[in-house]
C-alpha cells in the first residue's frame, strides 16, 4: 500500500523499531522502562558462530567495546532531519528573484543571510555552522536528490536510508551493510541514539545498537539488591550445565549484556542538554570519548514537515541544529575531534513556492553538509535552478544523494562503496585528507591483515580466449601481467590479497608459474609446475600489486595460463579462518561422503562439507571451506569445478588432470545451500577424494598475511639439516621463523616435491596430532609437483612424511592466519 | 501404558509454549502416539473474539489497534485449549509473512491472521490459494500494483523461492511467466481491503511456465507447483516444520518421513506434524537441545505460566528490542531460529521485560505468598515448579547462592519481585 501523504512520525516509525507509547506513559518513563533499545552486533551468523567457533561461556564479553581504532579510521555522526528540510531557506539563493517571488513571507531576507559567495547563504541561524565554513571545515553539496523522486515520508526515508536503488521491501540500509562487512561482532562499532534502529543502521547480518539517553540500564545498576541479582546471572554461566550449547551461549551472553549496560550506564551520570538534538550530539562525544572503537554514531530529529507554521518551526530546527553542532565540538575531545565527520541528510526539500498556508509541500532536492576538518571546505554541486517553477515545481537534483555516501564511505568509513551503494557514485570529492589523523596524511600503510570473502569460482585469465585482456599464449620467458581487482567480484579498494586457482594449459615444455604482485621483483619460487604437455593447476594466494595487478612469469616453453579467482582477503571485513586437524569428508572410493563410484562425465555431486559430525567445520556460519581436492585414477584428460551448491556452475576449473594421473590442488570453496560445494566433471570419470583442512567462518579469528615467499624446508640442501622425507617424517618449526609470529593458528605454504624414488604422497599435518588418513600432495615416481597447503600449526609446528619411499621436499611460506 | 514425563514435557512446549505440571501429568497417562493425538485434536479450538479497533482502519490509532491485536493473540495463545493452532498460526505468519511495517492496514493483517489460524493444520493447498489473495499478501509484496502494462514480480518470485519451493528449483523465466500470469489481481483501493480481480489489468498473452505455455492465470500456477512439484513443495514445508519444532539443519531422514507423509496425505498438515511428532529424532536429545525459545513464545509461556494477561505485562514494549515484534517480521523470510534471537541487546529486551513482569508479580499478595516461610531449596523448588524448568547445576547454584545472600541481607521483601525475575532470565526459561 502506498500513500503520498503519510504522516512524518508514522513515517520514521514505520521504518525503525516502534517504540510508541500505547498506554499513556510518557515518553520519559517508556524510555526508562525501554533502557536498551534494540539491536547490539550480529543478528545471526556471528552468535551461531561465536557458539560454533567453540566460546566457553565466560569467554564472551570482556573484551567488548575495547575495539581500537587505526590510525586513519575516520568517526561518522549521521543526522537525519525528519520531515523533509527546506533547502531553499536553509542554503539560500539570495540573489534570485524567482526564490523571493515564489516565497513570499516565508523568504529569508537577503540582508539577513550568512552570505558564503554572491548567490547563497546560510539561514541566520546557523551561526557556528558559518564559523566552521569559514574555517574551511564544511562541505555544502547543493542540490541533492536522487532521479524519480518519490513525494512520500516512508518511500524517500526508505530510499535515503537504503542507499542503494534495490526494489521490494527496504531491509537493509547502507550503513548496515557497511557493518555487514566486519567479521566480528562489536557491538559498540556503529551506535544509534535512542530506542530504536532506524533502517539505514540495519544489515542483513548486522545491525547498530540502540543506546538510550536515560539513565536505568540493566546490568548497570549499583544497588546492593540488584548487584545481587546480576551476580546470580553471571553465574549461569560460572560452568557448562550439561544443556546443550545453545544454553551455554545464552548465560554467556546474558552475561556480556550486563557488561554493555554497565559501560553506557556511566556516560549518563551527568545531565545532558535540553535541546533535543544538542542532548544526542552531547552523548554522542562522550560515547566516542569513552574510546569504545566507535565509527559511527546515528541521531535523527524534527519535525521539519512545515506545511504550515514554517516562519516559527524552520528556523527552530536551524537553531536546534547549530546548538547542537556547537555542542558536538565542544564536549569532544582534541584526540578524537580531527577524526569526527557530520552527516546532514534529509529525505526530501520542499516545494519552491509557498503554499497558502504559511508554509511548504514536499519536495525533491534540499541541501546536505559534510562537516569535519578534513572536509572539502566550500560548495559543492550546482544549485537547483528555481526557473520557471509552477506551484507544485519540484527542483531538479544536481548531485545524486549516493555521491555524497560515496565520498564518505571511501573517506571516513575506508569502505569501497561501489558495493554498499549497489553501483559506482562518483565526481564529489568532500574530503582534502583522511579523517583520522592530525595533519598531513602519513604515505599509505599496507594493511597486512585481511579478512577472507569468498566468492563463486570466476575466470579472470583466459589467454586462450582473451579473458583477462591477452589472447596468446605465455612465451617464456616473459612476464605478463593481469588484474585481479574490480573483476570476478573482488573490489577495487581493500584487497590484501586474492586467492586465485592458477591453470597451465597446453604447455609445450616442462616448466612453472611464479606469480607475484605487479611492481615488485620477481621472487625465485614457484607456484605451479608442469611437465610437457600436461595441464597442470594449483591454488595462489597473493598480495595484489600496483594498479591492482598481478606478474605472471614462466621459465621455458609456451604455455596457456588461466586463473580463476576464488576469493579475497580485504580490510572490510568478511569471515576468519577456523584452522582443523585435516579430516576426509569425501571418498568416492568408499563411499565417503557421496556414492561409491567414480564421478562420471558431465555429473556433478554435492557434497556436504559443513556441520558433518567430527569434522570440526561448525554447521552454521560458515562461508568457505580448504579443501585438498585429490582427483585419483581419472580416466581421461579433464577438470573439476567447485562451487557453492545450488549456483550456476561457472566456467572455471578447480583441479585440472591428465588420464591416470593422481593430483591434488587444494580449493577454497564458497559454501552453497544447505552448507554443500558441488564437485563437477568434464570428461571421462574419476574418483574424487576431499580432506578438509579449514574453514573461513565469521567466528573464527584467524585473519590471513601474506608474506613474500620465504623457503623453511628445502631438504636437497645439506646445509638446512633435514634430508630426504620418509615415512619416518620430518617436523617443521614455523611460528617465530620466517615472519610467522608466535600466535599464529595456520600457515600458507607451497610444498613442492621432487625427485620422489616412487609414487606416493605427502601428508602434512599439526604438530602433536595423530598423522590424518590424508593427502597434501600426490606424485608420480621422479616427477616435481608443487600444491599449496594451508596447515593449521601444532605448537607452532607442522609435520610432514612421505607414504612410500622418500622424496625431496621443498616448502615456501607464503602467508599465515593469527 | 504411560509415557515418559520428559517426553510429554517436551511435546507440549513445542507443538505449544508451555509444559504445566497438570497437563503433563494428564498426557503422561497415556501412551505416547496417544499423546500426541490429543495435541492434534484441535476441536476445542475457541471462538475468535477480536477487539473491536482491531476491525475497522484507523489510520490515526493504527498503533492502538496493533497492540490490542498483539495482546489479544498473545492471551490467546496462552489461555487457549489448543495451543497447537497458535502455534502453527505462528508458524504460518513466519512463513506466508505480511509486515505492519508495510501493509499498515490493521484489519488486513487480522484478516490474513484469521486466515492462518483456520487452516493451521488443515489443507496446505487451500492454504497457499487463499493466502496469496489476501490484500495484506497483495500489497506486501506489491502484486496489488502488478498489471499487464507494469508487471511486478516481487510476489512471484517469493512465491517459489521462500514460500513452495526453494531457491534453485525454478529458472528466471518462470518468475516472469509467474508474475505475468499474477496480473489483474489486487485490493478494491489502495486503503480498502477487499480482495478484486480486474481482468483489464491481466496479461492474457502466452506465458510459459515451466515449460508448458499458455493463458496461464495465478491460481493456476499455484495449483502446478502444488501438484507437478509436489515432492519438492513436501520437502520445503517439511524441512521448515522440522526447523520449527524440533531443530534447524536436520538431516534427510525425519524431513523425508515428513514430507513423504505430506505429499501422500495430499498436502494435509496435520498429517505432517503427526508424523513429525512420532518420530524418534524429535524425541533424541539433539532436539529436547535444540531451540532457543523466539520472543513471541518466551512471552507466552510467561503469561502461561504466571496467569497475568498481556495488558499488565507489556510485552510490545519489548518484543521489538527481543527481536520478534509480531506482525512485523524484518523481511519477507520471516524470523530465523536460535542463534537469531541471542545477541546483547535481544537480552536486554528480555531482562527489561523479566524485570517489570517480577515487580507487576511482587503486586499481587497472592504471588509465593508463602515464600519467605520456605527455606531456600524449598523456594528455589517452587519457583522451577512455577516456570515449568529443571535447573541445571549452574543455574541452581547460582540461585541458591542469590538467595541465601538475599536473605543474610534482611531484605525479605525484595524475595518474591527478583526470584521472578531471575527465573524468567535463566537460560532455562529462554530454552523452547
Amino acid at each position: 500500500m502506498k500513500t503520498n501523504h503519510d504522516d512524518v512520525t508514522d513515517a520514521v516509525r514505520r521504518l525503525s523499531t516502534p517504540d510508541d507509547d500505547p498506554a499513556g506513559m510518557n515518553r520519559r518513563r517508556f524510555l526508562q522502562a525501554m533502557a536498551f533499545g534494540a539491536g547490539a552486533g550480529a543478528v545471526l551468523s556471528a552468535a551461531d558462530a561465536m557458539l560454533l567457533g567453540g566460546l566457553l561461556p565466560g569467554e564472551i564479553g570482556e573484551s567488548w567495546g575495547a575495539s581500537t581504532l587505526g590510525p586513519d579510521d575516520g568517526i561518522l555522526i549521521t543526522v537525519f532531519a525528519f520531515g523533509g528540510n527546506d533547502g531553499l531557506n536553509t542554503l539560500v539563493p539570495y540573489n534570485d528573484a524567482d526564490y523571493y517571488r515564489y516565497r513570499g513571507r516565508l523568504a529569508v531576507p537577503a540582508d539577513q543571510v550568512l552570505a558564503l559567495d554572491g548567490a547563497v547563504g546560510l539561514h541566520p541561524n546557523l551561526r557556528y555552522l558559518k564559523g566552521l565554513y569559514d574555517e574551511g571545515k564544511v562541505a555544502v553539496v547543493q542540490g541533492v536528490g536522487y532521479p524519480s523522486p518519490d513525494l512520500s515520508h516512508f518511500n524517500s526515508m526508505a530510499t535515503w536510508m537504503r542507499g542503494h536503488s534495490g526494489t521490494g521491501p527496504p531491509t537493509d540500509g547502507w550503513i548496515g551493510r557497511w557493518l555487514d562487512g566486519f567479521s566480528d561482532d562489536d557491538p559498540f562499532r556503529a551506535v544509534t541514539i535512542g530506542s530504536s534502529v532506524p533502517l539505514h543502521l540495519q544489515g542483513v547480518r548486522r545491525r547498530a545498537t540502540g543506546i538510550p539517553d536515560v539513565k536505568g540500564i540493566f546490568g548497570a545498576g549499583t544497588d546492593p539488591q540488584e548487584v545481587r541479582m546480576f551476580d546470580a546471572v553471571r553465574e549461569f554461566s560460572a560452568s557448562s550445565s550439561g544443556y546443550g550449547v545453545w544454553h551455554d551461549l545464552w548465560a554467556a551472553t546474558a552475561r556480556a549484556q550486563l557488561q554493555i549496560g554497565a559501560t553506557v550506564e556511566p556516560l549518563l551520570e551527568s545531565p545532558l542538554p535540553d535541546g533535543p538534538l544538542s542532548s544526542k550530539m552531547v552523548l554522542a562525544a562522550r560515547l566516542i570519548n569513552a574510546g569504545l572503537g566507535i565509527r559511527v554514531v546515528d541521531m535523527g530529529w524534527g519535525d521539519f514537515d512545515s506545511h504550515s507554521g514554517q516562519p516559527s518551526m524552520h528556523p527552530a530546527r536551524m537553531s536546534e541544529f547549530d546548538d547542537a553542532l556547537a555542542a558536538l565540538f565542544t564536549n569532544l575531545d582534541e584526540t578524537w575531534r580531527s577524526r569526527v565527520t557530520v552527516l546532514f541528510v534529509s529525505e526530501f526539500g520542499r516545494t519552491a513556492w509557498a503554499n497558502g498556508s504559511d508554509g511548504t509541500d514536499h519536495g525533491a532536492a534540499s541541501v546536505s553538509f559534510v562537516i569535519s576538518s578534513k572536509a572539502a571546505g566550500g560548495l559543492h554541486g550546482q544549485h537547483p535552478s528555481l526557473a520557471g517553477k509552477n506551484r507544485w515545481g519540484n527542483l531538479d537534483h544536481t548531485v545524486d544523494f549516493r555521491s555524497v555516501y560515496a565520498s564518505v564511505l571511501s573517506s571516513v568509513l575506508g569502505a569501497d562503496p561501489a558495493p554498499i551503494l549497489g553501483g559506482s557514485f562518483q565526481g564529489l570529492s568532500l574530503f582534502d585528507s583522511v579523517p583520522g589523523v592530525v595533519g598531513p596524511s602519513p604515505a599509505q600503510i599496507p594493511a597486512v591483515a585481511g579478512d577472507f570473502v569468498a566468492l563463486s569460482p570466476e575466470r579472470i585469465l583466459d589467454t586462450r580466449s582473451g579473458v583477462g585482456g591477452r589472447s596468446t599464449p605465455v612465451e617464456a620467458p616473459q612476464q605478463i601481467d593481469f588484474s585481479v581487482t574490480g573483476v570476478g567480484g573482488v573490489p577495487t579498494s581493500g584487497v590484501t590479497a586474492v586467492a586465485l586457482n592458477l591453470t597451465a594449459a597446453n604447455p609445450t615444455a616442462g616448466s612453472y608459474f611464479t606469480l607475484w604482485p605487479a611492481g615488485e621483483p620477481r621472487p625465485l619460487a614457484s607456484n605451479l609446475n608442469w611437465r610437457q604437455g600436461a595441464a597442470a593447476a594449483n591454488l595462489v594466494v597473493t598480495r595484489v600489486g600496483a594498479g591492482g595487478r598481478v606478474s605472471l612469469w614462466t621459465e621455458s616453453g609456451r604455455v596457456d595460463a588461466i586463473a580463476d579467482v576464488v576469493g579475497y582477503f580485504g580490510t572490510s571485513g568478511g569471515s576468519r579462518f577456523l584452522p582443523l586437524s585435516p579430516v576426509r569428508l569425501l571418498d568416492t572410493r568408499s563411499g565417503v561422503g557421496a556414492p561409491a563410484a567414480p564421478l562420471g562425465q558431465g555429473e556433478t555431486i554435492p557434497v556436504t562439507v559443513v556441520g558433518v559430525p567430527g569434522s570440526g567445520v561448525p554447521a552454521t556460519g560458515v562461508d568457505a571451506v580448504a579443501i585438498n581436492v585429490t582427483v585419483d585414477q581419472p580416466t581421461k584428460w579433464s577438470y573439476l569445478t567447485v562451487w557453492p551448491t545450488d549456483e550456476t556452475r561457472p566456467d572455471a576449473s578447480s583441479v585440472t588432470f591428465d588420464a591416470g594421473q593422481t593430483v591434488p590442488n587444494l580449493v577454497i570453496a564458497k559454501v552453497g545451500s544447505l552448507g554443500r560445494i558441488s564437485l563437477y566433471n568434464q570428461f571421462g570419470s574419476a574418483n574424487v577424494i576431499g580432506d578438509v583442512v579449514g574453514c573461513f567462518t565469521s567466528a573464527a579469528s584467524g585473519r590471513h598475511v601474506a608474506v613474500a615467499p620465504t623457503r623453511v624446508l628445502d631438504t636437497r640442501d645439506p646445509s638446512r639439516g633435514v634430508g630426504r622425507i620418509d615415512s619416518t617424517g620430518a617436523a617443521l618449526r614455523i611460528a617465530g621463523v620466517a615472519g610467522v609470529p608466535d600466535g599464529a593458528v595456520a600457515v600458507v605454504m607451497n610444498v613442492t616435491v621432487t625427485d620422489p624414488d616412487t609414487g606416493s604422497y605427502l601428508t602434512v599435518w599439526p604438530t602433536g596430532e595423530a598423522m590424518p588418513t590424508v593427502s597434501s600432495l600426490n606424485y608420480l615416481a621422479r616427477s616435481t609437483v608443487a600444491n599449496l597447503v594451508i596447515v593449521k600449526l601444532g605448537n607452532g609446528s607442522v609435520n610432514l612424511a612421505n607414504a612410500r619411499g622418500s622424496t625431496h621436499a621443498i616448502a615456501d611460506v607464503v602467508g599465515y592466519f593469527v | 501404558m504411560p509415557s515418559n514425563p520428559d517426553d510429554i514435557a517436551h511435546l507440549l512446549r513445542r507443538s505449544g509454549f508451555a509444559a504445566p505440571a497438570d497437563q503433563v501429568a494428564l498426557l503422561a497417562a497415556l501412551d505416547y502416539p496417544a499423546a500426541v493425538e490429543r495435541v492434534l485434536d484441535t476441536s476445542a479450538n475457541p471462538a475468535e473474539r477480536l477487539p473491536a479497533n482491531t476491525l475497522t482502519w484507523t489510520p490515526s490509532n493504527a498503533y492502538q489497534s496493533y497492540v490490542s491485536l498483539v495482546h489479544w493473540w498473545l492471551d490467546r495463545c496462552a489461555t487457549t485449549p489448543t495451543p497447537l493452532v497458535e502455534k502453527m498460526t505462528l508458524f504460518w505468519h513466519g512463513h506466508f509473512t505480511s509486515s505492519y511495517s508495510k501493509v499498515f492496514h490493521i484489519p488486513a493483517l487480522v484478516a490474513q491472521h484469521r486466515l492462518y489460524r483456520s487452516l493451521a493444520v488443515g489443507d496446505f493447498s487451500t492454504l497457499a490459494q487463499r493466502m496469496a489473495i489476501e490484500p495484506a499478501m497483495l500489497w506486501y509484496l506489491d502484486n496489488a500494483d502488478n498489471t499487464a502494462a507494469s508487471p511486478n514480480q516481487n510476489f512471484a518470485r517469493e512465491l517459489m523461492e521462500l514460500f513452495l519451493l526453494g531457491v534453485g528449483n525454478y529458472s528466471e523465466d518462470d518468475v516472469v511467466s509467474a508474475a505475468r500470469a499474477w496480473t489483474g489481481y489486487g485490493t478494491q483501493a489502495w486503503n480498502v481491503a477487499t480482495f478484486v480481480y480486474r481482468p483489464t489489468r491481466h496479461d492474457t498473452g502466452a506465458k510459459t511456465f515451466f515449460g508448458t505455455t499458455r493463458n496461464w492465470n495465478g491460481p493456476e500456477v499455484i495449483d502446478h507447483l502444488l501438484t507437478a512439484k509436489r515432492s519438492l513443495v513436501a520437502s520445503f514445508i517439511a524441512r521448515k516444520l522440522w526447523a520449527f519444532f524440533a531443530y534447524p539443519n536436520p538431516g534427510p531422514a525425519p524431513v523425508d518421513a515428513v514430507a513423504r507423509a505430506f505429499a501422500d496425505s495430499n498436502l494435509d498438515i496435520r498429517a505432517a506434524l503427526r508424523t513429525l511428532f512420532n518420530r524418534p529424532e524429535f524425541l533424541s536429545a539433539e532436539a529436547k537441545r535444540g531451540l532457543v525459545r523466539s520472543p513471541i513464545e518466551y512471552v507466552v509461556a510467561t503469561l502461561r505460566h504466571t496467569g497475568m494477561r498481556a495488558a499488565e505485562v507489556h510485552p510490545e514494549w519489548w518484543l521489538e528490542a527481543m527481536g520478534q515484534a509480531p506482525f512485523d517480521p524484518p523481511n519477507v523470510s520471516g524470523w530465523r531460529p536460535n542463534g537469531y534471537w541471542i545477541n546483547t541487546s535481544a537480552l536486554t529486551g528480555r531482562s527489561q521485560f523479566a524485570s517489570y513482569t517480577g515487580w507487576r508479580l511482587s503486586l499481587q499478595d497472592s504471588w509465593w505468598s508463602d515464600l519467605n516461610t520456605r527455606t531456600v531449596d524449598e523456594a528455589i523448588d517452587l519457583g522451577e515448579r512455577t516456570f515449568g524448568l529443571v535447573l541445571s547445576p549452574p543455574s541452581r547454584a547460582a540461585l541458591v547462592n542469590w538467595l541465601t545472600r538475599q536473605r543474610s541481607s534482611k531484605e525479605r521483601w525484595a524475595e518474591r519481585r527478583h526470584l521472578s525475575t531471575l527465573l524468567l532470565v535463566t537460560p532455562e526459561m529462554n530454552m523452547a
